[in-house]
Formats: C-alpha cells, sequence, structure tokens
C-alpha cells in the first residue's frame, strides 16, 4: 500500500503504532515477531504472491549465512550472491536482455511478461551488504528473525533506505520506549511523516501533471515546444526531488516512531557544487553502497586513474541499470560516470571553480540527464531535448509557480531533517503539524494519488 | 532545559500532537458526517431531499433519494438533455433526471442501484440510455476517466466516510452551509440541468464544430467483444428489478456522420449490438424500446447536434414523445393484463 494512502494512514499506521506501543510496554518479547507481521502485511497487500518470495528469499540467504559459518566455505557467499543477482535478473532483467538479444538477427528470444516484485532491487542489496560483509568477517550472526526483520522492516523494505546491518541490527533489541529520548524520538518522527507527506502531496504531486502529459507527448512522437520540454525537465527535476525525499522522509518518521533510527538519504542535492558533491547528497545510500561494494572493489581511486575512470563508469552505468530495465538508464547511468570522470581529472588537474559556476553546470547536467531518466525510450528522450536547446517552436504556455516554489524549497530550503532537529518542543507545533496532517488527508482525498517513482525500481 | 523538563516537553508534544489528530480528525469526520454535504440522507440530521448548494453534478444523491419522483432517467450525457418535468407532464409519473456525464456502466448500475434503494416500493418506471459507444464495448466492468464518487452511493459505512475526507467535500460542506458562495448553474429539483450552456465556446466556433461533426466514421473498427457483455450484465441488473416496474431502453441518436457505412465491420457490430438489447427486452415485462439507433432525415441537420453524439433540444423533445408514448402503450398492456396493479392515477 502507498504510504500516502488512507488505507495506510487512516488503518495501518495508526494500527501499527497502537499494537506496537502495547507490545512494548506489556510483551516485549512480542516486539520483533509483530514487527514481522506487520511488516509481511504491508508487502503482501501490494500482491500477496510476492509474499513469499520475500519470505523465501530472507530463509534461504539466511540458511546460506548459517552454513558458511558452520563450514567457512566463501563459495556459499559467492553462490549465494549470484544466485540474488539470478533472481534479480529474471524478474527485472529478463525481457531488457532478451530484447538486446533480439537486436541480433536471427536470433528468436522469448519475452516473459511477469510482474516486478516490489522492492527486490532494495532488499536484493540489503541481502548482498549482509553477506559481503560476513564473507568479510565483518557481520555477526543473527537470528531469522532479526535477519528477516532487517530485509523487511515494512518502513524501508519498497524503496529504501539502504540500510547497513551494522545500523538496525543493535536497536532491535532496544527497548525504545525506555530511552531517555524516546517521546523525542516519536515526536520526531512525527513530524518527519507529516513533512515527508507534505512533500509528496503538496509539491511533487502537483508537478507530475505539469510533467507526465509533455513526456508522454514526446513519447507519442509529437514535437516538444521549447516552453513545454523546460517546464517537463524543470519539473521532473523537482518531482523526482520531492517524491523520493519525501517517500524517505516518511519511512524515517515511521522507523523513528516504532524506534528504529534509519540513515538520512538526502542532503540538498540541488545546492551541490560538483557532480561528486551531488552524489554524496542524493540517495545517499545508495551512492556509498556503489562506492563500497562496487566503485572500490572494482578498483577505486587507488590503482591509478585509468582504473579510478574505468570503475567510475561502470560503477555508474550499474548503478543506472539498477533504476530500471532499460537502455535510458543506462544512458543517465553512462552519463554521471562520464561526469563524475570529467570532475575527477579536473580535480586531478588541480584546476578550480567557483561555487556559483559549479552549481550552475551540476544543476544543468543533472536536469539534462533527468530527461533520459524519465523519457521511456531515446527518440522521447530526443524530442525533449530538441524541445531544451531550441530546435523546436518556443511555445507560449510555461507553468512556472509550481516549479518555482519547488526550486525554492530544494535549492534554498532546509532539509527536513535539519527542521526537525530545529523544532523545540511546543504544544502549539504539534497542533500546527495535526493541522497539517489534516490538509494532506484531505489533499489525498481530493488529488489523483501517484505512486512513488522508486517504487518501480 | 534539564534533562527531566526536556524529556517532560517532549512527552507534552507528543500527547498533544496524537490528540490533536486524532482530535481533529474525528472533528473532521464527524462534522462532515453530520453536515452531509452531498444530502445522501445519511447524517441523523438530514431530512427530506434538499437540494441546497449541490452543484449539477452533484445532485445525483439528494434526487436519487427523493421520495417524490418515482421514476428516473440513468445514463450519461447522451440522455442527459430528456426533461424530466416533460415526461412527468405527458405521463403523469413524476421524473427525475439521474444521468451523470461520462458515466459508463458500473456507474450507471450503482445509479440504479441508489435510485432503487430508495425506491422501494415506490418505483414505477426506468428510463436507461443504451450510448452504443459505453453499451456495445468489451468491458462493463470498466468505470470511466471522469471520476464518479462511488463511495457516495456505497452501503459500505467505511467507504462513505472514507469518500468524505476531501477538499471538494469541504468545499461542499461550505456551500451546503451558504458559507462558500454556490456556483451559478444548478440542478432543478427533478436534477435536470441543460448542458448547451456548457458548449457555448464550442457553439461559438461554427468552423470548429462543423469539422468535428462532419468527421466521418468509416467503420473499419468493430466493436472489441462480438459477445457483448454489457448486454448480460444489463440483463442480470433488470431481473432483479420488480416486474411491475416499467422499463425504457433508450438508444439515443448520433450525428448522421457517425453512422458506420453500412456493411462495415463496424456497422455489422453495431446492428447486431442493437439486435440484442432489442432482443433483452422483448424478454422482460414492462420494457420497452425507444429506438434512434438508426439514421433519419432528422439526424442529418448539424443545426440538431452539438458534436456527433450531443444532440440538442428539438431532438430531446421528440426523444421524450416516443418515451411517453411507450410507457402509456406499456401501462395500456398492464391495465389489460392486471387491472389490481393500476397506479391510482390510472384507476
Amino acid at each position: 500500500m502507498l504510504f500516502n494512502s488512507f488505507a495506510f494512514l487512516l488503518v495501518f499506521l495508526p494500527a501499527s503504532l497502537v499494537l506496537h506501543w502495547l507490545v512494548e510496554c506489556f510483551r516485549p518479547q512480542w516486539r520483533l515477531p509483530l514487527l514481522l507481521v506487520l511488516s509481511f502485511l504491508f508487502y503482501g497487500y501490494w500482491d500477496w504472491r510476492f509474499a513469499p518470495l520475500l519470505a523465501s528469499s530472507i530463509v534461504v540467504n539466511w540458511l546460506v549465512a548459517q552454513a558458511f559459518l558452520r563450514s567457512g566455505q566463501g563459495a556459499l557467499i559467492t553462490l549465494a550472491l549470484v544466485s540474488n543477482l539470478i533472481v534479480l535478473g529474471i524478474f527485472k532483467y529478463f525481457n531488457f536482455f532478451m530484447g538486446l538479444a533480439d537486436l541480433v538477427p536471427g536470433l528468436t528470444v522469448p519475452k516473459w511478461d511477469i510482474g516486478l516484485p516490489l522492492g527486490i532491487s532494495f532488499f536484493t542489496f540489503h541481502h548482498v551488504m549482509y553477506l559481503v560483509d560476513l564473507k568479510a568477517g565483518r557481520a555477526p550472526r543473527y537470528s531469522l528473525m532479526r535477519y528477516a526483520l532487517y530485509i523487511a522492516f515494512f518502513p524501508q523494505v519498497l524503496a529504501g533506505p539502504l540500510v547497513r546491518w551494522s545500523e538496525i541490527m543493535h536497536q532491535l533489541d532496544e527497548r525504545p520506549y525506555d530511552r531517555p529520548d524516546a517521546a523525542q524520538r516519536f515526536g520526531q518522527g512525527f513530524m518527519l511523516l507529516a513533512m515527508g507527506l507534505v512533500k509528496k502531496v503538496f509539491l511533487s504531486d502537483p508537478l507530475a501533471g505539469y510533467v507526465n502529459p509533455i513526456f508522454a507527448q514526446a513519447a507519442a512522437g509529437h514535437a516538444v515546444s521549447a516552453a513545454e520540454a523546460w517546464q517537463a525537465t524543470l519539473g521532473f527535476t523537482f518531482q523526482i526531488y520531492f517524491d523520493f525525499s519525501g517517500y524517505t522522509d516518511m519511512a524515517l518518521g515511521m522507523a523513528l516512531m516504532l524506534g528504529i533510527l534509519l540513515p538520512q538519504n538526502f542532503d540538498k542535492p540541488y545546492a551541490a557544487t560538483s557532480l561528486q558533491d551531488f552524489w554524496r547528497r542524493w540517495h545517499m545510500t545508495l551512492s556509498r553502497f556503489l562506492r563500497d561494494y562496487l566503485y572500490i572493489p572494482l578498483g577505486g581511486s587507488r590503482h591509478g586513474l585509468a582504473v579510478q575512470m574505468g570503475a567510475l563508469f561502470v560503477t555508474m552505468a550499474l548503478g543506472g541499470l539498477w533504476h530500471g530495465a532499460g537502455l535510458t538508464f543506462v544512458a543517465w547511468g553512462v552519463a554521471h560516470g562520464l561526469g563524475l570522470a570529467a570532475g575527477a581529472l579536473w580535480r586531478k588537474a588541480g584546476l578550480r571553480m567557483p561555487a556559483a559556476l559549479g552549481w550552475l553546470l551540476t544543476m544543468l547536467f543533472v536536469m539534462l540527464a533527468w530527461v533520459l531518466f524519465r523519457a521511456p525510450s531515446f527518440e522521447a528522450a530526443v524530442r525533449i531535448y530538441e524541445g531544451l536547446f531550441g530546435l523546436a517552436s518556443l511555445g507560449s504556455e510555461f507553468k512556472w509557480r509550481a516549479i518555482a516554489i519547488a526550486a525554492a524549497v530544494a535549492c534554498l530550503g532546509p532539509t527536513t531533517w535539519t527542521v526537525m532537529k530545529r523544532i523545540r518542543p511546543h504544544p502549539s507545533i504539534a497542533v500546527g503539524f495535526a493541522v497539517l496532517l489534516m490538509a494532506v488527508l484531505l489533499q489525498i482525498g481530493d488529488a489523483a494519488n501517484y505512486e512513488f517513482i522508486y517504487f518501480q525500481f | 532545559m534539564t534533562e527531566d523538563a526536556h524529556h517532560h516537553a517532549w512527552s507534552q508534544f507528543v500527547l498533544w500532537a496524537v490528540c490533536s489528530t486524532v482530535g481533529l480528525f474525528l472533528a473532521l469526520l464527524g462534522g462532515l458526517y453530520l453536515i452531509d454535504p452531498y444530502d445522501t440522507g445519511r447524517s441523523p440530521l438530514s431530512g427530506g431531499s434538499n437540494l441546497r448548494g449541490q452543484k449539477e453534478v452533484n445532485a445525483t444523491a439528494s434526487v436519487g433519494r427523493n421520495p417524490a419522483y418515482t421514476a428516473a432517467v440513468i445514463g450519461n450525457s447522451t440522455v442527459a438533455l430528456l426533461m424530466p418535468a416533460r415526461l412527468t407532464e405527458l405521463t403523469g409519473i413524476p421524473f427525475s433526471q439521474l444521468s451523470v456525464p461520462g458515466a459508463q456502466i458500473p456507474e450507471q448500475l450503482t445509479v440504479i442501484d441508489w435510485f432503487m434503494k430508495h425506491h422501494r416500493d415506490t418505483a414505477t418506471a426506468l428510463v436507461i440510455g443504451i450510448n452504443r459507444d459505453t453499451w456495445c464495448g468489451k468491458d462493463p466492468d470498466k468505470a470511466g476517466m471522469s471520476p464518479f464518487p462511488f463511495w457516495r452511493f456505497s452501503d459500505s459505512s467505511a467507504e462513505y466516510l472514507a469518500g468524505l475526507i476531501s477538499v471538494s467535500t469541504i468545499e461542499q460542506a461550505g456551500r451546503r452551509l451558504g458559507l462558500i458562495r454556490r456556483s451559478k448553474t444548478q440542478s432543478s429539483q427533478d436534477g435536470y440541468w441543460d448542458y448547451e450552456p456548457f458548449y457555448a465556446q464550442l457553439l461559438a466556433n461554427p468552423p470548429r464544430r462543423l469539422k468535428a461533426l462532419m468527421k466521418r466514421e468509416d467503420g473499419r473498427h468493430a466493436h472489441g467483444d462480438a459477445s457483448f457483455p454489457a448486454v448480460r450484465v444489463l440483463e442480470r441488473k433488470l431481473t432483479s428489478l420488480p416486474d411491475n416496474l416499467s422499463v425504457v431502453l433508450v438508444f439515443p441518436p448520433v450525428f448522421t456522420a457517425k453512422q458506420p457505412p453500412a456493411g462495415t465491420p463496424r456497422y455489422v457490430s453495431e446492428q447486431a449490438c442493437r439486435q440484442r438489447f432489442i432482443e433483452l427486452a422483448s424478454k422482460r415485462p414492462n420494457t420497452a424500446v425507444v429506438d434512434w439507433w438508426l439514421d433519419r432525415s432528422e439526424l442529418k441537420n448539424p443545426d440538431v447536434f452539438i458534436d456527433q453524439i450531443h444532440y440538442r433540444h428539438p431532438i430531446a423533445r421528440a426523444i421524450e414523445d416516443d418515451i411517453a408514448a411507450a410507457l402509456r402503450r406499456m401501462r395500456e398492456n398492464a391495465r389489460v393484463l392486471s387491472p389490481a396493479r393500476l397506479a391510482p392515477q390510472d384507476a
């Protein structure tokens, strides 16, 4: 179920919080089983057929971990990692690779239209993080219950953040409401949830109405005017930020209300003054995953410039492919890989760039790359680029107000995390957030509720 | 701030946050339930049907439950111009207009259910618009693109309460209480509203209107499912209605250019669909067809159409005459077959 749906906000979440509070107060030993049951209910609500897949994925990976701990056979972990990637490949990339094979003349390839299990990209990476660290001797053994909760914890299971086992496991054994800062955490979680909903419902979703028709127009092969192209590109730039960072705020807020602190995922990415800076601020938990589990194992920056460039390129291309089974996503990743490589060369050459110019170039690069990310095909992307670069008619209508508000909040405003940390506890603020939640509920009741963009990954 | 004071302040914050969220939500929901913005009759404060503050497209629930009207026109915009007051005048049966623009089959069946629920023993007639594009389609379970408030007509209290939570319901509540200015166009008490003013822009641009009007149907594409599943859906619905309820299936006309050329797949498909509905009507007692499906000389005049499926008043009056005649015939038959069932005004 969507975080921004009545089923979740009016039924599932309140019931979860009440049950969690009752269990924590009266039967603390039931806390983890309760959270696990709630997580599977949440996951199965979308499509119950995928719940067994998640369950078996957890059990099999846990059994492999146990077998490795008993035998010390590293091949077991390698096999598990490969198997996880094969499962991900079958569900997410089968048709993509078959489509590529289909380009070979004379080759007939099968197609397999199967639904994509939600969150499979995220929980696969969670398995990878634990198994790699287990093999390296960094991760200890965990019970099946704790491991299952690490993978399936409902605030994070569908779209992250990508949590390291070391960030969450110790919290599972705490008594969250016995902590001296329990009320503060709950209150701050409540505020994060409300602010995340506001971002999604009042900032991101209205932009979708400005963006989707224009990309659909481009996908249908129609020309896109300059005004439309800029509206769609700018609109999507801020739509995806508020969509994903809003989702993350909600996830962090709910987890905090349940006594779990999850890592932050965004730190004003559109204030970045270089592409490297952008990736330190955008989807931070993915960036560090790619760095620690792909870029560094591929050689990183300590084996010469050529290796570093290659590692950057491969990491970002695979990062692009992780986002979606399409060549446009690969192209988006490759573009970022090339941009990061250019930045690395610039720094190696000892060149400097004024912060303002760095910001402008970074924003332009990120925005132009988002076109590849959002367009359903290269042809559609070309239509948009034609409009952006003045190769189409000028157009007349440019809906700038919602974009301007979103841009101001994204580029100039503080992050929700900072706001939440700054707020002092006062009853009037609590009531204010309650009013904000009511406004969100009323808006949800009226507006078209868009799925979170990152759910598809 | 000491640690204790800090802890106390946050505890108070959480208490206020939780209590005010729950309190505001319950107050909002309770208030809207009592106000009953769309006059569905669920509130203990609701009296009889009262259209106060209803915008024309929102009047269906209120009009549909009004006991003063024992007959209703059901359908989408293709039967919206039929005037219930004139049908009442011609037949003596108090008619209401419950058509909803853009309504597909699930929406129309929902409105039938709503009307019958509130006229369990009093309903005398239903006029159902069988628009060919809607009723000959392949998926009778698919709702239309225009959002339709199923929740307003739902038997589920939870669904109704969830539906109440929206900005538009708040606005409607404001209109109902007289706090927000009412919209200019409003339904009359019987649910009728004239759609022609909504097309003023198109009517003021004859070249554009004529271009759209004259676009000829090439007839190449037949309807999706030759078994016409909507016929079975309507059959089930008609079977559930009381036998003594008069039902008129109206096939609304289209402009001549929309008629598929004879012999084309579309033509064959449409005729098969039309025949199925005629057969359906023949199987049920007290059921008649008012058939404006085929081309006629009066349907070739561009002045009597706004676009290819929305006719204007002269055509609407002629269809009303046919409906009234069909109802009169049914009554005559009923009088012959079962004198005991006569309505008081017939006695």
